[in-house]
């Protein structure tokens, strides 16, 4: 099996060196999310393209790979945080002036241009919209083919970015949101990701799914069954990292490195992979 | 009766029958409308209708003592509501509730098991569309149970 997707140059002059960036803005999306905008200290690292991640250094605590959530003006760095565990939390909890340090962008990204004029599905479930918010952003900005956003989430109180989702709307975006379960208030779908695909029951030319692995295989499937071809699927996957660069063999999945040829890769070269348990 | 033909046609779960067998099912099939809020099936309750929502959202709820009710799984229009009425001993295992207005084709259940017990084509027809909803309940109760977007993504 060749590579995953085209691994992308690392641009960074010295990919291991972290580069010393100050908390300037926090975002509480909800109770345990929070986005960090983020600008360089000094000089900044290269722009990240949608799909890239990152690795914060919080020092003293640890270093974890995040994706980065939108680029803003003068090398700003937005991360969207969830916590899990000491790392997550110490930058969820970071205030105004914290000083992080930064490695990246690494990784593939999600391949936007090969989208134009066709009809495309991006699924994303829980955090998974994270990753996927740049390429939204370059795809509906585009306008090149139709764009259906579908967004699954745990609970209304848990959906995030909202203020995105009615701005690709009114780009012509066609946006679903469906929960995992909700009280009678919640005025939209109660159901998964791939229900609500396989309720709108058209043909997408090409999708990009991120979420936990469980609703990727089963999103990317129904995408198939409803006609797309495996090739034009593509997932991010996520493994524990450490170097980011290719290095250290942390990220294995069968024959490849995701740090480096994902962690946005193709469907068809990953589906029998991730049946094996365990990978 | 046409009307109720043409509507049970235009259904997606009876979509491919032939002539014959949506003639039968029209024979028991009535058009009712529900206003939001009303129920739809209780726990319990003989599950004596089958219904296939032609426009409106349902809500199938759970209920647990200490909290409020709970929507685990919306309905939606093309869709239909459970198989309680298929298999024994034909009781709701859940509330549905009319989340918005609806118009519903409820079908008589005893009438539809006996039309399926006599024609098999019909009866395969029918098994073989609740298999879907079926399966596509099992995935989604599976994903809840694991809590999918519980951690990290
Ligand atoms: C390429 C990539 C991009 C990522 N992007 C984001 C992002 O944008 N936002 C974000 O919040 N997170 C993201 N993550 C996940 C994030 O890196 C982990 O949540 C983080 O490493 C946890 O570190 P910690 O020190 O807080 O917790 P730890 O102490 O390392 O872990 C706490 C617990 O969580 C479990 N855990 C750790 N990481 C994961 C994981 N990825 N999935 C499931 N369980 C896990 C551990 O096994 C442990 O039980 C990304 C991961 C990768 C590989
Ligand atoms: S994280 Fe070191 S090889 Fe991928």
């Amino acid at each position: 099996m060749g590579s995953l997707a085209e691994p992308l140059p690392i641009t960074a002059p010295d990919p291991m060196q972290p580069t010393p960036y100050r908390v300037v803005a926090t975002h509480p999306e909800s109770a345990d999310v929070t986005t960090l905008s983020l600008v360089p200290v000094d000089a900044a690292l290269p722009v990240a393209l949608p799909g890239q991640f990152m690795t914060v250094w919080v020092f003293g605590v640890g270093e974890i790979p995040i994706s980065v959530s939108r680029m803003g003006v003068a090398g700003e760095v937005l991360l969207t945080v969830r916590t899990v565990g000491r790392t997550s939390a110490a930058m969820v909890g970071s205030a105004v002036g914290d000083v992080m340090g930064l490695r990246g962008p690494f990784g593939t990204a999600w391949p936007v241009a090969a989208a134009a004029g066709r009809d495309i599905v991006v699924m994303a479930g829980g955090l998974g919209i994270a990753p996927l918010r740049m390429a939204i952003d370059a795809l509906v900005a585009a306008q090149a083919g139709q764009v259906t956003v579908i967004l699954g989430t745990r609970e209304p109180a848990q959906l995030l970015f909202g203020a995105d989702l009615d701005r690709w709307r009114a780009a012509g975006a066609s946006v679903h949101v469906t929960v995992d379960a909700a009280d009678r208030t919640w005025n939209g779908a109660v159901g998964t990701a791939t229900a609500m695909l396989q309720r709108l029951g058209v043909h997408h030319d090409m999708a990009f799914v991120c979420g936990p692995e469980m609703m990727m295989t089963s999103g990317a499937r129904a995408v198939i069954a409803l006609g797309a071809q495996p090739h034009d699927v593509w997932v991010s996957l996520e493994r524990n990292m450490h170097c980011g660069i290719g290095h250290c063999g942390r990220c294995q999945l069968g024959p490849h490195l995701l740090c480096r040829d994902g962690a946005v890769v193709r469907w068809d070269t990953v589906d029998e992979l991730l049946e094996v348990r365990g990978r | 009766m046409n009307e109720i033909r043409d509507a049970l046609a235009s259904h997606p779960f009876f979509s491919g029958l032939d002539e014959r067998g949506l003639a039968t099912l029209a024979a028991f099939t009535f058009v009712r409308d529900v206003p939001a809020g009303e129920w739809i099936a209780r726990t319990g309750a003989h599950a004596d209708v089958f219904h296939a929502v032609v426009h409106g959202r349902a809500g199938i709820e759970i209920h647990a003592a200490d909290r409020e009710p709970l929507v685990v799984a919306t309905v939606h229009t093309g869709e239909v509501i459970g198989w309680s009425w298929f298999m024994e001993p034909h009781r709701w295992h859940f509330d549905v509730i009319a989340l918005d207005a609806m118009r519903m084709l409820d079908l008589d259940a005893a009438q539809l098991r006996a039309a399926c017990a006599a024609d098999h084509e019909l009866g395969f027809h029918v098994a073989d569309q609740l298999t879907r909803v079926l399966a596509a309940r099992l995935e989604a109760t599976r994903h809840q149970l694991v809590d999918i977007y519980g951690i990290a993504r």
